[in-house]
């Protein structure tokens, strides 16, 4: 009976470990998924960009959330914004984004009014890319105060098929290319930001 | 007795808990997302015995393995590798036939480049290769596939090697039932040869005719119009690419103004490549100091040459090598920065926007015949004319990009 006592606390602590050990993988699990392209992966060799890490950097590049559940042929709202983590002026704001377009029909680009009007902008079904260029005009720039928040773009997409997938801010391939990229004004120095990436489950 | 029996009794079940806790972790691996199935690649032939310049062709193929939680073999539609072959044994090919869309599954090359590696038994470089297939998943095929067809030339003598599959760096993609798209690579075999005579390995190749190819061209830059001078003494940067993927650049030629040409303006210049025993199929890259690199493929070419390799044939005699008019797509102005301040990175995008849009502001102003970066069309003087030219670049070359 002695055992007993000291047996069952020793019990609850291991079922909460093993608890903690299952949500802690499937969580990773969760992670690896999404990371996973339809086609076929870059190689290990071949170099990236990375995005510098958050706690250094001017603007945060966020979806408007992290997760969401959309329905195969219904139409969702996408959004990305920027969020000024330090005050700046910038001369350029070139967003990439990257998505499957096996997966995804995206439609109706919108842009914030308070940005200029898009040099350029298009969705590429061939490469994958929503891409946007914002050049400014004006000597001094644009200046983007700590704390403000600007929607880079706004889409609709509409998914083909049921399954985990993603959006993604882009931060360049091999050849530098589809490199999301905030110019500062007079500097012409890119500026450090962070971007994340969008999960998202696609039901019937 | 019962204490002992409780004690044993709580001794398993604790027992019992840590193992599910390890077994718990392992499993997780195995479920969800990981491979669905699993592929070999292999080359074929196996073995090969060579002489020296013989042009061989080696295919590509891959085996899929059954897909989990199906009785099917698994549909494959992608693959990236690197084969792998020591360079001074062996050279590529041609590359332009990786893909042939009558015999083969895939129908899309997404890269096909020459790298370099170090691997063992001497192995230095490699084919770096992806090809996917955008058919429908009824039309994708399973079990032995074909996946490309790889030409290799024998350049060494007397010699063995082999051309090895880097199954690290390999990845075979396929459509599953899950949202599983990778299946794992269990096992990566190659071939061997043999180079019949000699006595050594050479990789040099004998030119044509005991001289080098001549570059007779006429280019033009865009936006620049006749009277524009500051347009001149731009000095470019050639660089020729053979059908085996070797390049030879060639820096500072400087092309001169050809007046004779009137309706449009036009520069010429010749070039010997020196070092460069190529003659046929041939691209041509050229970079101005304030352009991006256009690449072409064709005589009379009159726009963006997207292809792999080139066309162009070149003879050793200047007197009859045909002059290959580029002036019908002329180089595109705005690349003039990069990270370091005016130094160019091969593209244009926001850093050269507001590198020029200083200057530009400033109206800076040079005399005839000088040299400033920003001065886009070679009118001596930076205005709001040159930013407008940068936009039109830009959308240009993001229109061909995407």
């Amino acid at each position: 009976m002695k055992y007993i006592k000291v047996l069952i606390p020793i019990v609850a602590v291991l079922v909460i470990a093993e608890s903690v050990v299952l949500l802690s993988n499937i969580a990773k699990r969760a992670k690896v998924t999404t990371d996973l392209p339809r086609t076929v992966l870059t190689p290990a060799k071949t170099p990236t960009v990375s995005t510098p890490v958050s706690e250094e950097v001017d603007f945060n590049v966020v979806f408007g959330t992290e997760q969401v559940q959309m329905q195969v042929g219904k139409l969702s709202k996408v959004q990305v914004n920027l969020l000024a983590k330090k005050t700046r002026s910038v001369d350029s704001l070139n967003l990439y984004v990257k998505y499957d377009p096996k997966v995804f029909n995206i439609t109706n680009l919108i842009f914030d009014s308070r940005l200029p009007k898009p040099t350029f902008s298009k969705v590429s079904t061939a490469k994958g890319m929503i891409v946007v260029n914002y050049l400014v005009s004006e000597t001094a720039g644009m200046k983007i105060n700590e704390g403000d928040s600007l929607a880079l773009i706004k889409f609709d997409a509409t998914p083909k098929m049921v399954g985990d997938y993603s959006f993604e801010i882009s931060s360049g391939n091999e050849a530098n290319e589809s490199a999301t990229m905030f110019v500062e004004n007079a500097t012409v120095k890119a500026l450090p930001y962070s971007g994340n990436k969008l999960t998202v489950n696609v039901i019937k | 007795m019962k204490k002992l029996g409780n004690l044993i009794f709580g001794l398993v079940l604790l027992i019992a808990l840590a193992g599910a806790v390890i077994l718990a972790g392992r499993s997780q691996d195995t479920r969800k997302s990981a491979y669905f199935a699993g592929a070999n690649l292999s080359l074929q032939p196996t073995t090969k015995t060579l002489t020296t310049n013989e042009v061989f062709p080696v295919q590509l193929w891959v085996e899929t393995g059954v897909a989990t939680g199906s009785s099917d073999k698994a549909k494959v539609d992608g693959v990236s590798t690197y084969v792998c072959y020591d360079n001074r044994k062996l050279a590529i090919g041609d590359t332009a036939g990786v893909l042939n869309t009558t015999t083969m599954v895939f129908d899309t090359v997404q890269y096909v480049s020459v790298v370099g590696g170090t691997y063992p038994s001497g192995i230095n470089e490699c084919l770096r290769l992806a090809v996917t297939s955008n058919k429908p998943v009824a039309e994708l095929s399973s079990g032995a596939v074909y996946v490309a067809k790889l030409m290799f030339k024998a350049i060494g003598s007397g010699t063995t090697g082999a051309i090895i599959i880097d199954r690290n760096n390999s990845v075979v993609s396929g459509n599953s039932a899950t949202t599983d798209t990778s299946m794992s690579i269990d096992s990566a075999s190659g071939l061997t040869y043999t180079i019949a005579g000699g006595s050594g390995p050479t990789n040099t190749p004998i030119p044509e005719t005991g001289t080098w190819p001549v570059l007779k061209y006429l280019i033009s830059y865009r936006n620049v119009v006749s009277g524009n001078m500051c347009a001149t003494g731009w000095p470019v940067v050639i660089t020729a690419m053979a059908p085996n993927g070797t390049k030879k650049v060639y820096t500072a030629q400087v092309p001169v103004r050809d007046t004779s040409i009137t309706n449009k303006v036009a520069y010429r210049g010749q070039l010997t490549l020196t070092d460069f025993p190529y003659y046929q199929n041939l691209a041509i890259f050229i970079k101005g100091p304030k352009h991006l690199q256009n690449k072409y493929g064709v005589n009379n070419q009159t726009a963006y040459y997207n292809q792999a390799g080139g066309a162009i044939t070149l003879t050793s005699n200047a007197a009859t090598t045909v002059v290959q008019d580029f002036t019908g797509y002329p180089l595109m102005p705005g690349d003039l920065t990069g990270a370091t301040s005016g130094v160019q990175d091969g593209m244009v995008d926001g850093r050269d926007w507001s590198y020029l849009k200083v200057v530009a502001d400033r109206r800076d102003v040079v005399g005839n015949g000088q040299y400033l970066l920003t001065d886009l069309d070679g009118n001596c003087q930076v205005a709001g004319m040159d930013t407008s030219f940068f936009i039109l670049t830009l959308k240009d070359k993001l229109e061909q990009l995407y």
